[in-house]
């Protein structure tokens, strides 16, 4: 039997998408999708949760020698890869626009 | 990371405050993340690459907390419960014997319950709005008492009832020759159905043009229709005999819908009223006579009415009829009940006994409480080891109390879920020790599942709770240090404290049970005044069956010679009263008003046959009885002693004569030709009542009663009998046949009900109560194992320990029987009304209890004090 998926929220595609471009620092994924930071953060420990992110701790040496406090990066897991993928493909299909990035990665 | 935190300002203070909020295991990861995202921010402002108010971006923390600690609760949660669940199928046996302990005291509460729920909570089915619906009685000594046709009528004048409907239940012959049987039918004015607002499977209700034109209609149960016809769509436009007489089904009710009265067999016909005459016989012709009280009323209150305005109402409508048809006010009112189902009296009758029996299971389930709780503070001292480790890494009292909690939450539940497993059975099978008919199933229904799950959750949270708290308090981290057994003496006291608890309570139970068992077997040897023994007794109504007063006479003259006749018939006679079922009331006239004034007295009444007395053996004190005869002489009257009392205070009563008042309500004039022994008739917990027996020619009766005295077995006689009848008249249904003396005993019917589950339960709560002291024993032995060994390695006897051990056991018995003869105290007084033949106080059943209480006490301390006995000294010391 396929699992149900649950389909994705704007919010949750334009964070996932935001990561899949490289912006996989809390702050940068704000400033770019221009959502509230309660949403992102929310969002980001759902997402983590159902295995569509992973996040790390920044090397503590890195920090150190840029004289800040660590960050916590994000990054797509293959299961968040994928529900990008076919978010942006429905999302194109209810617009009859081609997606850029959205297929084929 | 122990670098010093940038200054943050006020976001910074803000993101402190907040982080309170997320769980201690996540704060720290938390806070470093979104510290760092705001330090972020504050570089990227003084480099101007944003605008982004850090306040604003710090309170976007607080949702984010918030979820946090949700999804946190939820996983320890389910975290706790996977390891409750875990840990209790690891340790099987004791998870089993907690389960079974709860279902026991659980499933006894929710099968006592469901009578409740049946009864009194639940309205009958089929009716709307029920709470709208009341019940209209006639105020009376004996307290809510039925109508006369014209007060219906009179009350369909009231403006805060809505509507008004009357009714009344009665046996009816359905069906013809040998597929006759008798079912409960009601008959019932043209509003009873529009009142009640019952739907119909199929076809119409009944209406005011039904009763009005005299119609031969009829509405039945599905039942009947399933039964009779197959299929409800089926039923309706059929003929169905009724009394010898087809009646078109016009409707069959749906719904449920079984008749009004919980007190009543379930009714499976409804008839118009007007047919009265015609099912019942002759006499119900002119049901209508205004001193013919016969009628049940109901009504329903008008949308804004309120019982008040309708009793005021009622109250002048009744005492305007009254004075119009008798020419004087009435000395009584109008009384209302809210709700339909049981009236007042047989409530409170339910209310007493119900209360009772919800005592009693209270009481079980208290015992099987201490039980469970005592289990629980025995694995709590098993586990000492293991909850003081988990203490010792870190997690709080909190914690630990809430998975313990979690663990008797589930066992409890576990047994709660047994329990009324149980119940749907159990439910079921309740109306069978059941005194009383009832109109309603009994099963297992929504108040009956929220009651037995309530019960449980308590009893996890009463008797779970106290050894969670015990368990998981601080001094266990003392176990970690000292591997000994001095700690957790405060649980040991009390695992006592509630064996003590529990022997006390099964002690009372045990001195009810004696009580009523004393009771029961005074019973079976109590004389009510008259033979009962070899007596078979039954019913037979000629009215019903539609005799005139003169065939019923020649009918009833060929059944006395014929029955005679019989072999192994001694004696045979018909009387219209069946013993200790029902019975008539005669109003007389005193020649001295009774101390509350009165000038009448209702006696007990009995229209007799040619040797009644000789057959039911009741002596005649004086006088030389009934000129014998077939037809007895119409102006002879005998009394009993205590009628004479009444009546006939001063002088020689046999000659002397009694103004009584005939079938047209004239007085006429008997003459006293006998004084009979005082009977219990109605019931053998009563006192004897005064009765008067008339002749069966003063007044026609087709309601019979049947005796037929035999030299064996009275049951043995039952099919002649039987036959007999058939043969006289095939459509002729005998009811209710059965030996007199089982009726007899029938008479202590919540007698017995009380006393069955009673003995049923004070079992059950000894056997809990055993289990209890016999597992307290043996820990004790088990902690002093160590001194056992000592005391034998320096010559104790296996007599000494065996002594030292169960003497604990016997102390603990002694306390449990000194507080449980204050509890039975109280519990014997609420016996009051059951009791027959013997005083609340007994000291028979005080003793036997106390003596059973004893053995139990006795056996349970010495299985492990022998246990003790058989130590080996040397392995004790060395393991020690």
């Amino acid at each position: 039997m396929p699992r149900r998926q649950r389909r994705l929220g704007y919010a949750t595609v334009a964070i996932l998408r935001a990561i899949a471009d490289e912006h996989a620092y809390g702050l940068d994924i704000v400033e770019q999708t221009g959502l509230a930071s309660g949403t992102v953060y929310v969002a980001l420990g759902r997402l983590q949760k159902r295995g569509f992110l992973r996040a790390a701790w920044e090397d503590q040496a890195i920090a150190e020698r840029e004289g800040r406090p660590r960050r916590r990066y994000y990054a797509l897991t293959r299961a968040g890869e994928a529900a990008l993928r076919d978010a942006l493909e429905s999302y194109a299909e209810l617009t009859g626009l081609e997606v850029p990035g959205g297929r084929g990665r | 990371m122990n670098r010093p935190a940038p200054r943050t300002g006020i976001a910074g203070w803000l993101l402190r405050l907040i982080a309170r909020l997320v769980p201690g295991p996540e704060r720290a990861a938390w806070c470093e993340s979104w510290s760092s995202e705001l330090v972020e921010l504050q570089r990227r402002r003084r480099l101007g690459a944003t605008n982004r108010s850090p306040l604003w971006f710090v309170l976007g923390a607080l949702p984010h907390s918030l979820w946090e600690r949700k999804e946190w609760t939820m996983s320890v949660l389910l975290q706790d419960l996977r390891f409750a669940l875990r840990v209790l199928v690891r340790s099987r046996t004791f998870s089993v014997l907690a389960v079974l302990t709860v279902a026991l005291g659980v499933g006894a509460s929710t099968t006592v319950f469901s009578l409740l729920s049946a009864t009194v909570l639940r309205p009958p089915a089929g009716i709307a709005n029920p709470d709208r619906v009341v019940q209209v009685g006639r105020h009376n000594a004996g307290g809510f008492d039925s109508f006369a046709y014209p007060f219906v009528r009179a009350f369909e004048g009231s403006t805060s009832l809505g509507r008004v409907a009357a009714y009344t239940y009665r046996g009816m012959v359905v069906g013809e020759g040998a597929a006759s049987e008798v079912r409960m039918g009601q008959l019932v004015t043209g509003d009873y159905f529009a009142l009640l607002g019952t739907p119909l499977l199929a076809g119409r209700p009944l209406s005011g043009d039904d009763e009005a034109r005299r119609e031969a209609v009829a509405v039945i149960s599905e039942s009947l229709a399933r039964d009779r016809f197959g299929a409800p769509e089926r039923a309706v436009g059929a003929d169905l005999r009724v009394s010898g007489r087809p009646y078109r089904v016009v409707g069959v009710a749906g719904a449920g819908f079984r008749g009004t009265d919980v007190a009543q067999a379930p009714a499976d016909l409804w008839l118009p009223l007007s047919m009265a005459g015609a099912v019942l016989g002759p006499f119900y012709d002119d049901y209508d006579r205004p001193g013919f009280s016969w009628l049940w009323m109901l009504g329903r209150l008008d949308a804004g009415a309120d019982t008040g305005a309708a009793q005021a109402e009622l109250d002048a409508l009744y005492a305007g009829l009254y004075r119009e048809s008798w020419g004087e006010a009435p000395d009584t009112g109008v009384a209302i009940v809210r709700g339909p189902g049981l009236r007042p009296e047989e409530r409170a009758t339910l209310d007493r006994v119900a209360t009772l029996l919800l005592g009693i299971v209270a009481v079980v389930m208290l015992v099987a409480g201490a039980n469970l709780g005592s289990l629980m503070l025995a694995r709590g001292m098993a586990r000492k080891r293991e909850i003081g480790i988990r203490a010792a890494l870190g997690a709080s009292r909190v914690r630990l109390m809430r998975q313990l909690l979690t663990e008797s939450l589930l066992l409890s539940l576990a047994g709660g879920a047994v329990a009324l497993l149980a119940t749907y059975w159990t439910a079921r099978l309740l109306p069978r020790f059941l005194p009383w008919t009832l109109g309603v199933e009994i099963v297992l229904d929504r108040n009956v599942l929220v009651f037995g799950l309530l019960c449980s959750a308590v009893l996890a949270l009463v008797f779970g709770g106290l050894p969670a708290l015990r368990a998981s308090s601080g001094g266990m981290l003392v176990s970690l240090r000292e591997g000994d057994s001095r700690t957790g003496f405060g649980a040991l006291l009390l695992r006592r404290g509630l064996v003590v608890g529990q022997l006390a309570l099964s002690f009372a139970l045990l001195v009810m049970v004696g009580l009523l068992t004393i009771s029961l077997d005074e019973a079976r040897r109590a004389d009510p005044g008259f033979q009962t023994r070899e007596v078979l007794a039954a019913r037979l109504d000629l009215d019903r069956a539609g005799y005139s007063p003169a065939e019923a006479a020649i009918f009833q003259r060929d059944l006395i010679e014929r029955l005679r006749s019989l072999p192994g018939v001694e004696e045979a006679v018909i009387g219209t009263e069946v013993p200790f079922e029902g019975w008539s009331r005669e109003s007389i006239e005193l020649p001295e008003p009774l101390a509350d004034g009165s000038e009448y007295f209702q006696f007990d009444t009995t229209l007799v046959w040619d040797r009644y007395f000789e057959t039911l053996g009741i002596p005649l004190v004086s006088g030389p009885g009934f000129t014998p005869g077939s037809a007895l002489r119409e102006d002879e009257i005998v009394l009993s002693e205590g009628a004479v009392e009444l009546l006939l205070p001063e002088g020689e009563p046999v000659g002397a004569t009694v103004t009584v008042f005939g079938g047209n309500e004239q007085p006429v004039a008997l003459r006293v030709v006998g004084v009979a022994g005082d009977i219990r008739q109605r019931s053998l917990r009563l006192e004897p009542r005064p009765a008067v027996y008339l002749p069966h020619t003063f007044r026609h009766s087709g309601r019979l009663g049947l005796f037929v005295r035999t030299s064996g077995d009275p049951l043995a006689l039952e099919s002649p009998v039987r036959a007999l009848v058939a043969e006289l008249d095939e459509n002729l249904v005998m009811t209710a046949a059965g030996s007199l003396h089982e009726r007899m005993r029938g008479s202590l019917g919540e007698t017995r009900l009380v006393s069955h589950l009673a003995t049923i339960f004070g079992g059950l709560a000894l056997l809990l109560a055993a289990v209890g002291l016999y597992g307290v024993i043996g820990y004790l032995a088990s902690l002093r194992r160590h001194e056992v060994g000592v005391r034998m390695a320096l010559g104790a006897s296996s007599g000494n320990v065996l002594g030292l051990i169960a003497r604990q056991g016997l102390l603990l018995g002694a306390a449990g029987l000194l507080l449980g003869l204050l509890l039975a105290l109280p519990a014997a007084r609420a016996l009051r009304g059951l009791l027959y033949g013997v005083a609340p106080w007994s000291p028979v059943a005080i003793l036997a209890a106390a003596l059973l209480l004893a053995g139990v006490t006795v056996a349970a301390s010495l299985v492990p004090a022998r246990r003790a006995t058989r130590i080996d000294p040397a392995l004790a010391l060395r393991t020690e």
